[in-house]
Parts: structure tokens; sequence; C-alpha cells
């Protein structure tokens, strides 16, 4: 018996032992549905991927930050009042000045471009780690330096002072940051990012079938608006005038530069590129853009209810106004109202540029512009204008060029007859020119007319309303900046802006 | 899982070397009863050993003895008998009520104990008490039962769930959900408001219901015991003559009317529609015309009382329940067969649950040392719900706000289809919408467990044991065009789908040893000690289709478009080895030790281990001679333990920088993208409780009195925390270890037998009084903020020095009543004259959010208690069951809808009473329709309500056919006919309809342990009147 006990004893144990014998891979779990960081970032494909990964965050800033804060915060557009929906005040209020720092988009604003300068920051940080060739890795990093330099140059427009983040953040003892840098430093890193990108990108060359990636022109152009913002208008030119050799040219037809047929096109420098056939990378300005009360009228898309998410960024009575007579961009741009189901006319405007039918229900496959050749053009005309009027010089050729395009007359040294007036002739054709493609706003506040133009557009809006709110509208130089989000604001111990 | 293989050989081949020995052990059944027949719950014990059993409902027995070895049989409020084991396989017995005795088997982790030796604070349920719920899980039988047991049911969802929180919140992070083992297999669940957890249980198949409190008894448990443990076990078979039981009952469930929603009617809406716009033209200076208000608002006084669309979508709701078991068993083989059907309508038209559950539970011995034995229990079931507790666009929510001016029917009779008034939101008609467009779920779940256990030699145990959760599930819902959506009416709806699939696989193996010996004579001493692997995997699939050409065909060949698909799967494993000791030292003294070592797959590379370690010690104090001779003291016992146990519920890949498609679109194709989508942390790992507990339980009278007080002190640190973190780092938040918390309390519970004789009265009271405090969060202290508003702010606060979740939000003074009040007062941004009017808290003038909020009001409880009363006279009894909370409050977070003053909604009557003008200023408390209408419906102060309150839970009143009755039939052994009603009155000044809140998990919150008391618009918690009848053959 006693001999029996001992071995039961032994086997029990082995039994026991044997169980615990391949522990370690036995807690060794790995999530099947994703890949993580301890096993990504070893090859070059996975490199392209991260980078891929950082212009898809642009999708999602297009789709609503973008002409939210670019556009319709402007006296371009505004919304149409829902009264049935009332879900997404805050908008209104953004375009109302009205927006407190708790808003959800102002919120989601700031989260999406930081996740956007995350994204580059992770692949700068292990760039030079991946084998590959050195055109390749110049390549990559042009492009994500152009990325992160268009994140900070909007978030320093829209928030001043930023926090700038260089370096992805590795573990949470690193979440918190330095704290907001001052306007010059960010302003200072982006010349860097914009300077470095170019520099990198000069020997990179693009296939058709990666078309729509970040090239020199694209980091010289950002650059050149980069300097002007900051009216060094010297520096300006300079990065101008290389992007005038690189082979761009305006197209034919105004039109061309958004339909998604012609997408990528010869005067086109940097575009959002979007996929109507994919549900999670296709567009839906047209849809965003129709009068909510439209039915299918406007999109022809009877298998797409336009509710809340529609009725935004309407061009006002003023825009509308601000094309001269015969320019051929007003009907290629907006409609002043459409003719509803039961055959009546309805006067809400709304923005046509980017209605050019839909793939699938809900989804439309139009890019949207950022950079083209035609603010190129402009920039350069008002840098000539700055450094010294000169009449009928090559200022007025460069605003000529568009101006005959669009079907109108040339403008001529006997009426515009001094730097002032041509400062305004440009800043009228770039209103008209790129309208509804998120510069307005930022030409209203680096030409210094935001709160005039603002209030005045204000007392306009406020005229005669019944849904505006008393106290909208009053636009101070303190409320061109954007509320910092509360939230950054606790968990970061960040200064607000004086409101 | 080779090694498993190794081990069945390993243990087959012990198994065959010991199979010639065994013992002389047989098995005994038989049937406990006192005057009044059989008395469930009494333990039976083989004297001088820890091998004993309880009583079945029906006081049946079965327990393997040797020849020569006497049993114990012992009752609250029955003399204690002894009666020696001879040749007779059936030992009926018949026990005297008295005031002797208070032992009884307790089910603990890994084992049992009697209660006397008990040196951890452990709780047990009363089956009599609580055996007459109509409820679908037996966590819902719970309320009020044990000191320091909060059990909540905020729903009335058929098959719906509760929450159980055992002395309080000690995680912010990682869920206040306990552990619940079923026959010695924790199982993966937490508890939901949809679906519960312990319904793969048919609460009649349970036989025992432990729940471990303090740290020495859950430490056993380790990197999981942090939030107490429930240990459930099930009918096992017994020798004897086959015990037939059939348990039934139906009733009907109603909603109250107290705590109903109580909204404006047709005409007050229309009036009200009408007044917004002359409202806001007078503040204009101008004054509305007739053409100015549409057509529907113009006439108020056309409308009557119009549709109450909350009231169309309720109805009184059928329950039915019906089990059967059959318990027996041979010499060497038991068995318990059972079968349960379970069908709860909804009080909501077209919802329903069914369930139909089957439990097989046979063990046999091999010969004298080999016990080998199998559990199988599938359970299928069927919900139809719909997308209730969503938001406030759900069919519920939705039957608050849709227009009452629309009928429920035009004029032939047919129902509206889609619901709207000028200016408002629309949707379909609810009735519609709850018809044809429920989401229909199937849950398969199968437990099932096979053991073999060989007697070593005396003493000497050892048990493998490999156990199975598999579950299979889906859920499909199809909306067809004719219901429509919210703002998108039938007439252009697109047809749509969606489809979930998702099947669950966990296995542990398990080997236990346990030893059990008399050292010397006073020296008495059982381990145990086992090894075991748990592992699973779950697969989940879901399918959204749309663009289905008609509604002919749901299924999703017919659509045409498959917009957005996912896969997800979650695998995590657990290796541990555990031990535990328990030394008894003569009459006087106990020592319990354990420890536990787990390896958990969820956990950093840098901290996968962690060790649980606990110790108790039990003294008899009673046995003191001094205390022997106070004749009125029947029994004193003190009890001290201290321990060490784990949280670990944080997701499975928490700790890994997880990296995420995100594709863009290059030269007019897909082009790959991938982003990491969450921050690494190699530091994560469990967060650890550590805490003491002294407990004194004290008998009175002959034990007619028994009392048991506990206090406890738990310190939660490295609490797992989905910490927020700058959106400037890339990310939102990341799971972190920090802070320190602090939970402790007194529990007090006394169990009294007020009448003895003919007419018996018994009491029991508990009542638990616990104080959650945050010590320290992370390395600034600064607070952490949670939840989410309809308007995007907090609605939480947790900070140091404060308890967990308190609300927060704008401290609501009144309204500007008059222009000089406005002009002289701090204004948000869209304040006017009449809007409501918040505390400028920081004093800067401005009212705005986040910066003018502060701490509102404070979600945990003073005390919660709990009193069942039960009453026997003859052939009746009588059982109340009465629950409460005191001093808890909560955010009735619904008014960020009913108190939307857009006129897009229809509204809370309290807008009768608002602000118009300075001449018609209203109640003082309700703002203009003019302005600020959005900080109006933030989170403010106006939205905390006292939540106190007490529900009488449960009232029950039995006959029992008497015996001379029955025995003519030769085949009924016991009849008794009931009569029952759940949730039979609350007590409560709060204005909802259930105080007993649990929030969502959708809630907008990190965590729902970080936003506590909160209230949206749930699914009503009904009453429910039943009849039943219990037989036994």
């Amino acid at each position: 018996m006693k001999n029996l006990h001992r071995t039961s004893i032994i086997y029990t144990l082995l039994a026991v032992l044997t169980l615990g014998s391949c522990s370690k891979n036995f807690l060794a779990i790995d999530p099947e549905t994703t890949a993580n960081s301890d096993n990504f970032y070893k090859n070059q494909e996975e490199v392209e991927q991260a980078v891929n990964g950082a212009y898809n965050i642009l999708q999602d800033l297009g789709r609503l930050h973008l002409w939210l804060y670019g556009e319709m915060r402007s006296d371009n557009t505004t919304f149409q009042y829902n009264n049935q929906d009332r879900g997404l005040e805050t908008r209104e209020f953004i375009d109302q000045f009205l927006v407190d720092a708790s808003a959800e988009p102002i919120r989601q604003f700031w989260q999406l471009s930081y996740q956007g300068i995350t994204r580059t920051n992770d692949v700068l940080a292990r760039l030079d780690e991946v084998e590959m060739t050195d055109e390749k890795r110049a390549q990559y990093r042009g492009e994500v330096l152009f990325l992160r330099a268009f994140h900070y140059f909007n978030l320093v427009r829209q928030y001043g002072g930023v926090p700038l983040r260089l370096a992805p953040v590795e573990s949470p003892d690193s979440a918190l940051s330095k704290g907001r840098a001052p306007v010059e430093e960010v302003y200072n890193q982006i010349v860097s990012d914009l300077s470095s990108a170019a520099d990198n990108l000069s020997n990179a060359t693009i296939s058709s079938a990666e078309k729509g990636r970040v090239t020199e022109g694209a980091a010289r152009t950002l650059l050149a608006k980069v300097y002007l913002t900051l009216k060094k208008y010297d520096e300006a030119i300079d990065q101008l005038r290389k992007v005038s050799t690189m082979g761009y040219s305006l197209v034919t037809n105004y039109a061309d530069n958004f339909s998604p047929e012609k997408k990528n096109g010869a005067e086109s420098i940097f575009e959002i590129q979007y996929l109507g056939s994919q549900p999670s990378l296709s567009s839906n300005f047209m849809y965003q853009f129709a009068p909510y009360t439209s039915g299918s009228v406007v999109t022809q898309d009877p298998n797409t209810n336009l509710g809340g998410s529609a009725g935004w960024n309407i061009p006002t009575q003023d825009m509308i106004d601000a094309y001269e007579e015969g320019d051929k961009r007003k009907a290629s741009s907006l409609a002043e109202g459409f003719t509803n189901s039961s055959g009546t006319f309805v006067a809400v405007p709304y923005v046509k540029k980017y209605n050019f039918g839909f793939v699938e229900p809900g989804q439309t496959d139009v890019n949207f512009p950022v950079l083209r050749y035609a603010d190129v053009l402009l920039m350069l005309a008002e840098c000539l204008n700055e450094k010294g009027f000169a009449a009928n010089g090559e200022a007025f050729n460069l605003v000529n060029n568009i101006r005959e395009r669009a079907g109108l007359k040339p403008l001529e040294a006997r009426d515009i007859n001094g730097q002032d007036r041509f400062r305004e002739a440009v800043f009228q054709e770039r209103r008209v020119e790129l309208a509804f493609e998120n510069h307005r706003w930022y030409d209203l506040l680096r030409t210094g007319k935001a709160v005039e133009i603002m209030n005045a557009h204000g007392a306009r809006e406020k005229d005669g309303s019944l849904t505006i709110p008393t106290n909208a509208y009053q636009v101070t130089n303190n409320r061109l900046l954007l509320p910092i989000p509360q939230r950054e604001i606790n968990l970061d111990n960040l200064e607000q802006n004086p409101q | 899982m080779h090694y498993l293989k190794t081990t069945w050989l390993n243990l087959l081949f012990c198994f065959i070397t010991v199979y010639a020995f065994s013992q002389e052990k047989k098995q005994i059944t038989g049937v406990v009863s006192d005057a009044s027949g059989p008395i469930p719950g009494v333990s039976v014990l083989v004297k001088g050993t820890r091998e004993g059993t309880t009583t079945t409902a029906q006081g049946a027995y079965s327990i393997s003895a040797a020849k020569g070895t006497t049993l114990v049989f012992r009752n609250v409020g029955y003399t204690t008998k002894e009666v020696a084991v001879g040749d007779e396989p059936t030992i009926d017995v018949l026990l005297e009520t008295s005031a002797e005795g208070l032992d009884e088997v307790v089910i603990i982790g890994y084992g049992s104990q009697q209660k006397k030796d008990l040196t951890g604070s452990v709780g047990t349920v009363s089956q009599t008490a609580i055996k007459d719920m109509p409820v679908s899980g037996v966590n819902q039988k719970l309320s009020g039962q044990i000191a320091g047991v909060q059990v909540r049911t905020p729903t009335g969802t058929p098959g719906g769930g509760s929450q159980i929180k055992i002395r309080g919140s000690g995680s912010i992070g990682a869920g206040d959900d306990p552990l619940f083992v079923v026959d010695g297999f924790p199982l993966t669940s937490s508890s939901g408001r949809t679906s519960n957890p312990l319904a793969i249980i048919n609460p009649d198949d349970i036989e025992s219901i432990s729940i471990l409190k303090d740290a020495s008894s859950t430490a056993i448990y380790g990197s999981r015991g942090s939030n107490g443990v429930v240990v459930i076990t099930t009918k096992k078979g017994k020798s004897g003559q086959p015990n037939v039981g059939v348990t039934m009952y139906t009733g009907l469930q109603q909603v109250p009317e107290k705590g109903k929603p109580t909204m404006l009617n047709a005409r007050e809406f229309a009036q009200f529609r009408k007044e917004i716009i002359e409202d806001n033209f007078a503040s204009r200076g101008l004054v509305a015309t007739d053409d100015d208000i549409p057509v529907e608002f113009r006439n108020p006084e056309q409308y009557g009382e119009g549709t109450n669309w909350y009231n169309e979508i309720l109805r009184t709701a059928p329950q039915n329940e019906v089990n059967a078991n059959v318990i027996g068993g041979g010499d060497h083989s038991q068995y318990a067969f059972s079968l349960g059907y379970f069908n709860q309508q909804g009080v909501l038209r077209y919802t329903d649950y069914d369930r139909i559950s089957v439990r097989t539970n046979v063990s046999t011995d091999l010969g004298k040392r080999l016990k080998v034995g199998v559990i199988l229990a599938p359970t299928y079931s069927t919900q139809k719900l719909n997308n209730f507790e969503t938001g406030f666009t759900d069919v519920l929510t939705s039957s608050l706000w849709l227009s009452p001016l629309v009928p429920v029917t035009d004029a032939n009779g047919n129902r509206t289809s889609y619901i709207s008034s000028p200016g408002m939101y629309a949707g379909p008609n609810p009735l519609n919408k709850l018809e044809f467009g429920g989401t229909n779920q199937k849950l398969f779940r199968g437990l099932g467990s096979a053991f073999a256990e060989l007697n070593l030699f005396e003493g000497f145990k050892a048990k493998y044991s490999f156990n199975i959760d598999y579950s299979s599930g889906s859920g499909f819902t199809f909306n067809p065009s004719f219901v429509g959506g919210i703002n998108a009416p039938p007439e252009s709806y697109v047809p749509n789908s969606s489809t979930s699939k998702s099947s669950t696989t966990n296995w542990m193996s398990e080997v236990l040893l346990t030893y059990e010996k008399e050292l010397a004579p006073g020296h008495h001493i059982d381990a145990i000690a086992g090894y075991s692997a748990q592992k699973e995997r779950l697969d989940g699939l879901n399918l959204n289709a749309t663009n289905y050409p008609d509604d002919l065909i749901e299924t999703i060949n017919a659509a045409s478009l498959i917009p957005s698909w996912g896969q997800d799967v979650q695998e995590w494993a657990l290796l541990s080895m555990f031990a535990r000791v328990n030394y008894s030292l003569g009459e006087k003294w106990i020592f319990t030790g354990t420890v536990r070592r787990d390896g958990s797959s969820r956990f950093g590379a840098n901290n996968k281990y962690g060790t649980f370690p606990s110790g108790a010690v039990a003294y008899h104090i009673g046995e003191e001679n001094f205390l022997k001779n106070i004749s009125w003291i029947s029994d004193a016992k003190l009890r001290a333990s201290y321990g060490l146990s784990g949280n670990f519920n944080i997701g499975n890949y928490t700790y890994l920088s997880n990296i995420s498609t995100a594709n863009y679109a290059l030269g007019g194709q897909l082009a790959g993208g991938r982003v990491a989508t969450s921050l690494q942390n190699n530091e994560l790992t469990w967060e650890q409780s550590k805490e003491w507990d002294a407990g004194l339980d004290l008998g009175f009278l002959n034990s007619r009195i028994n009392v048991t007080i506990d206090a406890y002190n738990r310190i939660t640190t490295g609490m797992l925390y989905d910490a927020e973190i700058p959106y400037s780092s890339g990310f939102g938040n990341v799971t972190i270890n920090s802070g320190k918390i602090r939970n402790r309390g007194l529990e007090f519970s006394v169990n009294t037998q007020n009448l003895v004789n003919a007419f018996k009265w018994n009491t029991s009271f508990n009542i638990a009084f616990n104080r959650n405090k945050v010590l320290q969060l992370n390395d600034r202290n600064d607070p952490i903020y949670t939840g989410r508003s309809g308007e995007g702010n907090y609605t939480h606060i947790t900070k140091v020095g404060g308890p967990i979740g308190q609300f927060f939000g704008y401290i609501k003074e009144g309204i500007y009543m008059t222009q000089e009040d406005f002009d002289n007062s701090p204004k948000h941004v869209t304040s006017v004259l009449g809007s409501v009017k918040y505390k400028d808290v920081d004093g800067n003038g401005i009212i705005e959010p986040v910066k003018d909020f502060a701490i509102i009001g404070n979600p945990h409880p003073d005390f919660t208690y709990g009193m069942t009363n039960t009453f026997s006279y003859k052939h009746f009894d009588l059982n109340v069951v009465v629950v409460g909370s005191q001093g808890n409050e909560i955010l009735k977070q619904a008014n960020q809808h009913l108190f939307n003053i857009d006129g897009i909604f229809n509204v809370d009557r309290s807008v009768l009473n608002r602000w118009r003008s300075e001449e018609n200023p209203g109640d003082g408390m309700t703002p203009t329709t003019n302005g600020a209408r959005v900080i109006y419906r933030d989170v403010n102060s106006s939205w905390v309500e006292d939540g106190s309150y007490l529900r009488i839970q449960n009232l029950t009143l039995g006959y029992s056919l008497p015996e001379s009755f029955l025995k003519k039939s030769h085949v009924i052994k016991s009849t008794r006919l009931y009569a029952s009603v759940q949730n039979l009155a609350t007590f409560t000044s709060y204005s909802g309809g259930n105080p007993e809140v649990v929030p969502r998990a959708n809630e907008g919150g990190l965590s729902t342990a970080l936003v506590p008391g909160l209230d949206w618009t749930s699914y009503p918690l009904p009453r429910t009147f039943t009849f039943g009848l219990n037989m036994t053959f």
C-alpha cells in the first residue's frame, strides 16, 4: 500500500507539472484582427502602409472640419436653419461666433489634427530603422513632413499657439505635452518641415497609379502660403516662382478641377483623394451641401435621406452677389435654389461645385482641392503687388489669366490704379475663384479684414431673422481664434484663448 | 493542448493502478421533514469529517458514508439529530423544532466548510426566501438577502439582467462585477442589461449560493477575486427512490403607474408650439400673426388628449415557467435531470424572451476508489427586443417625444405609418417599429464538465476536471421600408438589415488535490492544492446590408450593398496555481491560509504574473468558560482576516499598441494603410485589493437570535484605469495602473426566530454601510472627468478625497426673471432674458461649461438594507422580502430630451409653468423658449434627485395540501400552491420609474464604474403577479 501511495502521488504531481510545462506560449496571445507595434514597421511595404495611414486622416478632416472652419465660418457661406433637427447646433454656433470650448466639433478638429500629426511622427521615428532605398526613404520623409506641416498650419491659424509634438508618444508617462508653444515657434517648425519636405521630394517620381501623393510642388506651394501668411513676400515669391516652372497650368474648363472624371489634373497641386466605390473612402459633399429640404432633387439620389446632415455651407446672398455679371464660374460653383418635386422654386442656394452624381447611394467620388495652380498665380500676383505696384505689370497678367478663363474682361491699370486697389482686386478674385475651397476664412485672417467683414456679414444675416440668436456675430479680435477644447485645458493644463 | 492529452493519460494510469483498492462506503439517501412536511436546506454531515450536503427543496438528501459512521442533521430552528449508519440505505429523519444548532455546510471556493468553521466573511442565501420569485436569473433573487451585496435590476427587459456589487466600488476602470463560479467553473460573464449572464442556469436547478466577500475568501480566486465571488452549486443526484419535482407558475406583468413619464398632451403641445413662436416674435418687438404659426398649432383647442405614445406601446404581458426534475440513484451511481421552460412576454409590445434549459448531472463509482461524473447543461434562448436603451432615437425613448397630435390609427383603422408634425423630429409609428423592426436574438450556451475523483488513501483525494462553456449566438434586425426611420419617412426609406454572429469557447482544465487529517487529538488539518489552465476564444462577425429592392426577402443575399462589416477575435488565457490550508486547534481556534499565483495573457510583458496570499483566524470565544456559563449566549465567534486579491477585467490586448487599418485612395485605387490606434503599456498589470475583515458571529437564546457583524477596510491600488490623455499625444486614452481607493464599511445581519410554535415567524434583516473614498489618482492627482451629456460635457467627476463618480454639472439658480436680473448676472454667451441662470462657479462673470461646473450630487448610498419575514401557520406560509437603499442620488439624464424646449420634441409638463415675460414669469425655474435652450438641457443640479427607496420586492402566500389528503393519491408526496407579487410597491421620491439605476455600457463613459447613478429611459420594470404550484412525486 505504501508504495502505491507514493506511485499515485508521483503520477499526480507529474500530471500537474505537465500541465504547467508550456506556460510561456500559453500566455502569449497576440490579437488576430490587428497587427501590433511589436510586429509592425518591419519592412518598406509596412512603412508605406504607415505613410498611407497618415494620409487617411485628411479624408475625415476634409469631410467636415476643413470646410466648417475654412468656409462656413467666413462670410461666404452659412447654413440652412433646420427647425426639425437641432442636433448639430454647435456647428451653427461656430458660424455665429457663439461656440464654446466644450463643443464637439472643436474637440474633434483638434483630435483629428493631432491624430494626423502622430501618424507622421510614427513614420519619422521608424523610417531610418527599416531597410529601403534612399530615394524611397526621402520620399516618405517628404510626404509625412508635408502632412505634419499641413496640420500645424491649420491648428496655428485656428487655435493660435498649440502643443508642438515632434516625436511619437511611446508610453503613458509621456502623454502630457509641454504646453502651448508660442505661435512663432509653431510657424518656425512649419517652415522647417515644408522646406525639408520640398528637398526630400525633389527627386521623387510619382507614377500615375500613385497620383495624389504629396509632391515637391505641393510642399513649395504650401510653404509659399505660409510665407504669405507671415507677410514674408520675398520668400513666398521665391517658392512660387519655383512652382511655376514645374509644369502646372490652368485647365480650360474651370469645372474640370472638381470633376471626378478629371482628378489630379494639370492645375491640381494637392487634393484630398476620395474613392466613391468604397463606403469608408468615399466623399459626400454633395449631400452635406444640399438644402435639407431638397429631397432627391439636388442629389438625384432617391435612396439617401437628407436630414440634419444636410443644409450646410449654404452660400450667402453676399457671396452670390460677389460674382460679376457673366462670370462663368458662378454657374459651376453654386445654384440659387432648386425646383422641388411639386414644381415650386425654392430659393435656398447651395454649393454646386462638388455635384457630379454618386457611385453608390450616399457615396460620391469627388476629391476635394487643397492647392491648385490658380491659387499659385493669385498668391504670386498678391506678393508682387505687395512688393510694389506695377501698372499692367506681371501681377495684372497673372490675375487676368484667371479672369480670362472665367469669361471676364481683364483688369486694367486705368481702373485698378494703385496698390490698394490691386490688393482689393486680388482679394475679390480669390473669393470667387477659390469659393468653397476653404480659403476664404484664412484670407480674411491674414489680410486683417476679418473683424470688419464678419461684423458686416453678421448684421446682414441677423437682419429680419427669427432664428439667429440676438447675440450672434459679435466678432472681436479675440473671437477670431477658436477656444482650445475644454478637454485639453483640463487634461493638459493648457491656457485658454481669451474670448 | 497536447499536454492535456498527456495529463489524461497520466491520470488514467493512476486510476488503473488504484482501481482495485477502495473503501466500504455507500450511498445513503432519505428525506428530512418536520411535523408539517419536508425541510429544505438541512445540512447533513458525516460526523468527524468535512463531507456533507444539504437537503433539496423537497427535503431529500444523499450522502456517501461508511457503515458505523454517524450522520448529523442540522438546521436553524431544529434540534440537531445524529443517526448511526447501519445496513439500511435509506435514513428518513424527523427533526424537532428547537432553538439548538446553527451549523450548516457552506460552499466556499474549492470546497465546503461547516458554517461554524468559517474564518472569512461568506454570505449564504436561504432558498426558501427566494424560491418563488418569478425572475429569469438567480442574480435577481439575491436582492436584499445578504449584507453588503447590492443587487440592482435597472430594466424590465425580458430576459434582462441585474448588477451585483459587493462591498462598494473597488475599481474605477475594470468593472465591479463579481466572479461567478458554477460547480467549480469560473464563468466569463458580466452583468448585462439586456442579457442576463446567469440566465444560462435555471434558478430551479440551483442547490446553494454562497457569496465570498472578504479577501481571505476570495484570494483563492486570485486575479479575479477582488470584486467578490458568487459560488453556485447545482443539484446533484442522490441515492434512493427517484424523487420527481415539478414547479410551475403563470403570471401577468404590468407597468406601475407611478414613475411613468409625464409629457404634454396634444392640446397642451399645440399651445406650447404656438407660444414658442409668439414669444420669439415678442422678444424681437414683433407680434406673431396667424400666418406665422403652422396651421397644425393655430387652434390648440381642436385637440383633446391626443396620443400618449408611451402608453400605446405598453401592455399587460404574461409570464410562465415550468420546471421538472428527477433526482435519484443507486448505491454506486447517482443522477439528477431537469428540464425547464421559461417564457416572458415583454410589457413593451412585441418583445419577449423564451428559454429551454436542460441539465444532467450523473456520477458513478468505478470500483471503490474512483468516482467519475459528467454535467451537461445546454440552454437555448430566443429574445425579441428592439433598439432599446441606445439613445434618444430608440423606439422606447421616441415614444416620449413623438408628436402627440398624430393619432395611432387613421380613419380606416390602419396604423399611421409616420409620426410627424411641422418643425418636429419625426419617426416611424412605434408600434410598427416594435412589430416589424425588432431584433431577434438566439443564444445557445452549453456548460459541460467531466471529472474523475480518485481517493488515493485515507483523507487524500485527487480530482481532475475538464470544463467547457460553449456559446453560439446570433442577432438579426431587418428594417423594412414601410416602417421608416427617424426623420426618414417610409416613402424614401431603404430596407436594410444588420446581422451578428458570435461563438465563444471557454475551457478549463484543473487538477485539485485535497487532504484531510486529524494529526493528533485536537489538531485537525485540511488542505487543498490545485493547478488550472483556462482559455477563452471569441469569434464574432457582423454585417450591415442595405439597398434591398423590397421588403420581400430579408436575408442578406437579397441586399445589393454591404456598406460595413467586421470581425472580432478575442482570446485570453490564465494559468493558475493555488493552495489552502485550514488548521483547527481544539474547539477554539481555526486558522486558514491561502495563496494563488496567476499568470494572464492580458498583461504587459513586464508584469504577467501575480501572487495573491491571504490569512484568517477564527476564535470560538463562546467555548471559553467565562462565556460558556452565560446561558443566554449560545455561540460566540470572533474572526479576523487579511488578504490580497486582484481584478483582471481590462480587455484582452489592452497593453499592446494595436495597428489597425486606415486606408487611403491613390491614383483612383485603394491604397492600403495602417496606423497605431492605441498606446503601448508594458507595465500594465492587475489592480490589487488589500482587505482586512473583522467579524463577530453571535447566537443568543439557544440560537433563536443569530447576529453577524463584519467590519472591513479594502484598499485598492494600481487601479486599472482607462485614463484620458491629451489628444495631442495622438490618442484619447490609455489603460494604466494608477491610484488608490478605499472602501470601508460595516455589515450587520440578524436572523431571529420570533415565534416557533404552531405559528412560526422568522425574520432576517441585514444592513450595510459602505464608504468609498479616492485616496490617490495619478501623479498630479488631477480629477478624472467622465460621462458625456447630450451637449458633450462631462457628467461625473472622481477626485481625491471624495467618492468615485460624483455628479458634476451646472448649479441651477433659477432663471433671469427681470431685465435688471439679466443685466446684473453672469451670463452664458447664448443667455437671454428669461433663460436659465446657472451659478458662476469660477466667478469670472461668464457662464461657461465645465469651468462653472461643480459637484452636484453623490450616487453612493449611506446604507442599503434588506429584510425577509417568513410566517407559517399550519399549511399556510407567507414570505415578504423588502429591500432598500438610503441616501443615494440619481442623475436623471433623460432630462436632456425631456427638457428639450426647442419644440422639436414633446416635452415634460414642467414647461407649462415656464417664463414667458416679466409679467408672466412662471414657476421661476422653467425658462423661456427664446434662447439658451441648449445649456438648459445640459447637465445641471435640477437633474439630481434623491434616489432613496424602499421596495416590497416580493410577497408570497403559499398553501401546502395536507399530507392526509395527499396520501390517498399514493403518488403525490407534496403539493404547495402559492400566489406571489414581485415588485409590489416602491416607496421613493424619485420621479423616474425605477430607482435601481445602472448606467448603460454605451453611456459615453469610459467605464460604467465611473458614471454611477445615471438614469435614461429604461425598459420599464413591471410588477408581476403570479400563481404557482410546486409538487413532488
